[in-house]
Parts: structure tokens; C-alpha cells; sequence
């Protein structure tokens, strides 16, 4: 048999990149981080009495890049699960999930299928977008790494944020109700953290108090739990992730002391790019799962 | 050969039995009519049978292969045509055609000729490079049919095709249908439209309520619900007919008589063959009646249906 690619790429990428609405929201989405860059170059030139200098030049490139990354990552965050989310709930809708479910595509194709159309277009804004990044990275300031290191975490954002807006999409009957649920855990994932750690400050701050041993020697296990608690979190990960590469530590695997607590920790991207490639393939098979349910298997 | 056999498949829905029990054959190169009221399980048979639904109990196989066990192989031998059969507004007629002979796995080179070939045979060329979204309904429907043919699938089946056409576009639908079957495709269809069902329809199966209550060749399921064939008989006005037309011709039964401008219709049941028929003919003629057409009435489905439906079907 002729290996081909999979049908329902084509037909999304076929219908879907003629829309209207798709073409109107790439040309928003580079005038955002257009206009950002803009700004951002603007007041850091300003701020430093840019004269073209190769230092200062870094420095603008430095402070620009996590700016612009940021952005990304915001409208990564927020774009994606929307083009996944009407995946299999639209198909219901408009009457053609039966006609997919009677050909042989197996449901794992239909998934991936599905997922790999909604990401083709974030791919394509991000990339619409690299000659920006690129330009931080030409100002000097930011190394390949950071950039590789930006990138990888921009699409596993995406990967996560797609499926979750995929398996929302199976789980509920009407499109409205699994957007509603995706966008919910999307905010969740994303202002959950940070939310939480409002909440949490005040707490901890006594609960430190009363045993001042957590701050001098912190157990391993509590060190690590943090930095998983953080790997969930796209901002916090990428925050920790730019404050590692700053600070000049390798980049997979760094020494790092803690009050009297020395251990050695895997990169704050790192374990990021793990949580959130397990929860995509733990959401893509639940998804599949579903998907086969309804196929009557 | 079987096309498609169910054997006593039931299937409930939140304790709610939708088919009960169910039981029948639909031979090779048949067409087979699924006739029923509204809720009467029509729609879950051919779910289970193109495995979009598994029976409760029972078991389903086509063309020799189970629902349960061979889904695959089912699936690449059935063309299923739902009773509202979703698209993709935005495609071409041919992306969409390509989209599912890609699901299907036809080889790159086979496709741009089997999507023209079909697109020939529903009367679709001249619309290939349409949207989906400007065609008519019938033209849907048609775009429709040949999607059920990309795969060359050996039995088609169809949930209310005609439904929403109009008399135009089911008459295409019905001379396509015949056209298919004569390409040897077995084709297993429901409708509402009874009198649409007589005329292609080799076989029939009536449910009522998830039970069935006839089945077999069309033939006989009229002849077992005992309405015989109803002819009619057209003479040139005023024609005078013998008050004991009845005992001289004993085949004609439950004989009525119509007055129409420049015509007199007579419309009665028979019980006899062709030959039969052709007897009674040569007797009116012969009895100096101005006989002008002798044809035979195809609503007795409907009288069947009505019969063996009962009263409170809806």
C-alpha cells in the first residue's frame, strides 16, 4: 500500500487555510507582536542611549527576546485549543462524524489528524513570526540555545494546548460546550499557577516562619516538587528556564544550592517539555479512546 | 450469495428497546427496501449494519464478514449514505471526492480517474470545480451517491436518499439506483416514499415499533398480506359495462368505477398471473368494451404497510 499522508491533513489544510477568518487573525497576530517589538525596541533604546554599540545592542536583544517569546507564548496559549476545539464537535455538527467513522481511518489517525491541521496554522503564525524573534538574536544578547530552548516550548505549548482543545472537543456534544471547557482548563494551566501563588505566598510565609529548617536545609523531594509544580506552568517554566540560561548554567542538567540543600536539577525546560509531552500523549489517547467509543468498537 | 444477513439482532437505547429480535436476508444484486414509521428502528439497522452502532445482542454479517469481528473488512465493502448527509461547505465537489477516496486508501494514480468517472455517472462533471456549498439538494444527494462509490464497494446502503427531493431529482435518484444494480451492487434502502420503493425494490422489510412484520421478495409480501395486484383499466367514455361483469370475469375482485373526462377507469384487484391478465383482456375486448389501457397500480406497498403497520403507526 501506498503511504500517504493523512487524509484529513489535507482536507483541513485544504478548506481551512482558505478561510477568511484564519487570514485576518495571522495578519493581527503579526501586527501585535509587530507593534510590541516596536514599542519594546522604542523605550529599551531610549532607555539605554542606544548608540548602536555591540553592548548595547545585546542588551536591547536581550531584554527584547523573552518579551517577544512571552507574546508568542500568550497567543499560543490562546489560539491554539480554538483551532483544535471545534475539531470533532464540528464534525458532529455538520453531520459528516458518522462518514468519517465508516471509512478505515483507524481513530488514532482521525486524532492526529485533526491535531496536526490545528497545529499547522499555529506553526505557521510562529513562523511568521521567527524573522522578529530572529532579530533579538542578530542584536546579539541571546544565544542559539535560547532561542532553540524558546522554540522547543513554544510547540510543546502548542502540542498540549492542542490536544486539550481536541479532547474537549470529543468529550463534549456541541461545540460551544467544549470550547467553554477547554478555554476553562486553559486558564487554569496557565493563570492557575501563578493565581495560586498569591494565595500561597502568605501561607508559606508562615508556615516558614515556624520551621525556619525549611529555609536553611530544604528537604531534596521538596526542591524537586517545587520545580515540577512550576514545569506545569508555561510562564513560570519559561521564566525559570531564561533565568538558567542567564545565569550561564548547562543547560540540561545544573548544580544548584538551596539554604544548605545542594542537588543537582534537570533544566526547568527540561522537565517542562516532559509534562507536557506525557499530558499530551495521555490527552491524545484519551481523545482516541473517545473517538472509538462513538465508532461503535 | 448473502449481501447482508441479521440474525436476531436487538439493540436497546437506555433501556429502551429499538429493534427487537430482528431477523432477515438481503440477497446479492437485491434491492432491498427498509419500510417502517418514524421510530420504528429503521435507522439503528443500518446503523449496526455499517458498524456505527454494535446490536446488543444478535450479530450482523456482510458479505459473510461479522460486524463483531471484521469491522475493516466491512467497512471497505459498504458504501453508507446517511438520511442527512453532512459535507464540507468549503471543498471543491472534487476535494471533496478526493478527501474520502484518500480515507479509503485509493492509490494516488487511481484517483483523479475514479473521481471523473463518478462524477460522469452521477452528472456531476460540469460542477467539479464548485464549492460543496453551491449545489442544490439533489445535486448533494448525487455528490453523496458517488462518495458511497469511491471504494467500489460491493453492497450500498442508504438512509432515506430521496428524502427532501424533488419529483425531478427522485426520479434521477430512482433511475441511478436501478442503473447501480445493474452494475451488480447490492443496494438496501429506507424511505417514506412507498410508491418510489415499489417501483425499484426487489425485496422489502417492514417494522413497526422495532419488530418486524414482513419481509421477503415483493412479490410475495404483497401476496402474504393478500391485497393482490390492483389493476386499472381505461376505456373510451361512455362505455357500457355488464352488470354482471364480475361473474363473467371472476379474477376481477373488488371491481370500482371511476367516471374521468372522455374515459371510464376501472380499478379492481387481481388475484391471477400475467397470463391471467392477458386472458381477462382478450374477455373485456371480446365483450365489445372500448379498452384503450390495462395497467398495473403500484401503490398496493402502501396498502401493505397500512395493513400490516396497524393503526397507530404515525
Amino acid at each position: 500500500m501506498t503511504r500517504q499522508l493523512n487524509p484529513i491533513l489535507v482536507r483541513e489544510l485544504r478548506g481551512g487555510l482558505r478561510s477568511g477568518r484564519r487570514v485576518a487573525l495571522l495578519t493581527f497576530f503579526l501586527v501585535v507582536v509587530g507593534a510590541f517589538f516596536l514599542s519594546v525596541f522604542q523605550v529599551a533604546a531610549t532607555t539605554l542611549q542606544f548608540d548602536s554599540s555591540a553592548a548595547d545592542g545585546a542588551a536591547v536583544g536581550g531584554a527584547f527576546f523573552p518579551l517577544v517569546v512571552g507574546v508568542e507564548l500568550f497567543f499560543v496559549c490562546t489560539i491554539t485549543p480554538g483551532q483544535t476545539v471545534g475539531a470533532i464537535a464540528d464534525e458532529r455538527e455538520r453531520q459528516t462524524y458518522d462518514l468519517l467513522l465508516i471509512t478505515p481511518l483507524r481513530p488514532a489517525q482521525i486524532v492526529l489528524g485533526k491535531l496536526g491541521s490545528g497545529l499547522a496554522y499555529v506553526a505557521l503564525l510562529l513562523l511568521a513570526a521567527l524573522p522578529l524573534q530572529s532579530l533579538a538574536f542578530l542584536m546579539g544578547g541571546v544565544g542559539i540555545q535560547e532561542l532553540l530552548v524558546a522554540f522547543l516550548m513554544l510547540i510543546f505549548s502548542a502540542l498540549l494546548f492542542g490536544s486539550l482543545g481536541l479532547w474537549s472537543s470529543a468529550l463534549f456534544r456541541t461545540s460551544r460546550g467544549a470550547s467553554a471547557f477547554a478555554y476553562a482548563m486553559t486558564g487554569l494551566l496557565t493563570l492557575g499557577l501563578p493565581v495560586g501563588a498569591v494565595f500561597w505566598a502568605p501561607l508559606s510565609a508562615i508556615l516558614f516562619q515556624a520551621h525556619q529548617s525549611l529555609i536553611d536545609q530544604p528537604p531534596a523531594w521538596l526542591i524537586y516538587v517545587g520545580e515540577l509544580v512550576a514545569a506545569t506552568n508555561p510562564w513560570s517554566a519559561g521564566g525559570l528556564a531564561e533565568v538558567q540560561l542567564q545565569t550561564g548554567k548547562p543547560l540540561l542538567w545544573f548544580h544548584q544550592s538551596f539554604g544548605k540543600t545542594h542537588v543537582d536539577m534537570p533544566g526547568p525546560w527540561l522537565v517542562f517539555l516532559v509534562v507536557y509531552g506525557v499530558g499530551t500523549c495521555l490527552l491524545l489517547w484519551w481523545t482516541a479512546r473517545l473517538v472509538r467509543r462513538r465508532a461503535g468498537a | 450469495m448473502t449481501a447482508i444477513e441479521l440474525r436476531s439482532v436487538t439493540h436497546r437505547y437506555a433501556g429502551l428497546t429499538a429493534i427487537d429480535e430482528v431477523s432477515f436476508q438481503v440477497p446479492d444484486g437485491a434491492i432491498f427496501g427498509l419500510i417502517g414509521p418514524n421510530g420504528a428502528g429503521k435507522t439503528t439497522i443500518i446503523r449496526i449494519i455499517c458498524t456505527l452502532l454494535a446490536p446488543a445482542s444478535g450479530d450482523v454479517h456482510v458479505r459473510g464478514q461479522s460486524v463483531r469481528q471484521n469491522r475493516r473488512a466491512i467497512k471497505m465493502s459498504l458504501g453508507y449514505m446517511p438520511d442527512t448527509p453532512g459535507s464540507y461547505d468549503e471543498l471543491r465537489v472534487w476535494e471533496y471526492l478526493d478527501f474520502y477516496a484518500r480515507c479509503y486508501e485509493l492509490p494516488p494514480s487511481a484517483r483523479p480517474g475514479t473521481i471523473s468517472d463518478l462524477l460522469e455517472l452521477v452528472d456531476l462533471t460540469a460542477k467539479r470545480d464548485s464549492y460543496v456549498y453551491s449545489l442544490s439538494r439533489g445535486m448533494h444527494q448525487r455528490l453523496a451517491l458517488a462518495r458511497t462509490l469511491l471504494h467500489d464497494p460491493a453492497v450500498l446502503v442508504l438512509d432515506e436518499p430521496a428524502a427532501g427531493l424533488d419529483p425531478r431529482a427522485r426520479v434521477e435518484l430512482r433511475d441511478l439506483l436501478q442503473e447501480l444494480q445493474q452494475f451488480g451492487k447490492t443496494i438496501l434502502l429506507s424511505s417514506h416514499i412507498l410508491s418510489d420503493l415499489a417501483e425499484i425494490c426487489s425485496h422489502v422489510a417492514i417494522l413497526e415499533r422495532g419488530r418486524l412484520v414482513a419481509q421477503g421478495a415483493l412479490p410475495d409480501v404483497l401476496h402474504q398480506a393478500r391485497v393482490g395486484r390492483r389493476i386499472v383499466i381505461e376505456m373510451i367514455a361512455p362505455a357500457e359495462i355488464p352488470p354482471d361483469l364480475a361473474e363473467r370475469v371472476p379474477e376481477l375482485r373488488r371491481v370500482t368505477i371511476r367516471q374521468e373526462p372522455g374515459r371510464v377507469v376501472l380499478q379492481c384487484s387481481f388475484a391471477g398471473d400475467d397470463a391471467s391478465l392477458a386472458q381477462v383482456l382478450a374477455q373485456l375486448v371480446a365483450a365489445g368494451l372500448p379498452v384503450v389501457g390495462l395497467r398495473e397500480d403500484h401503490t398496493d406497498l402502501e396498502e401493505v404497510f397500512m395493513r400490516v403497520t396497524g393503526p397507530l403507526s404515525s
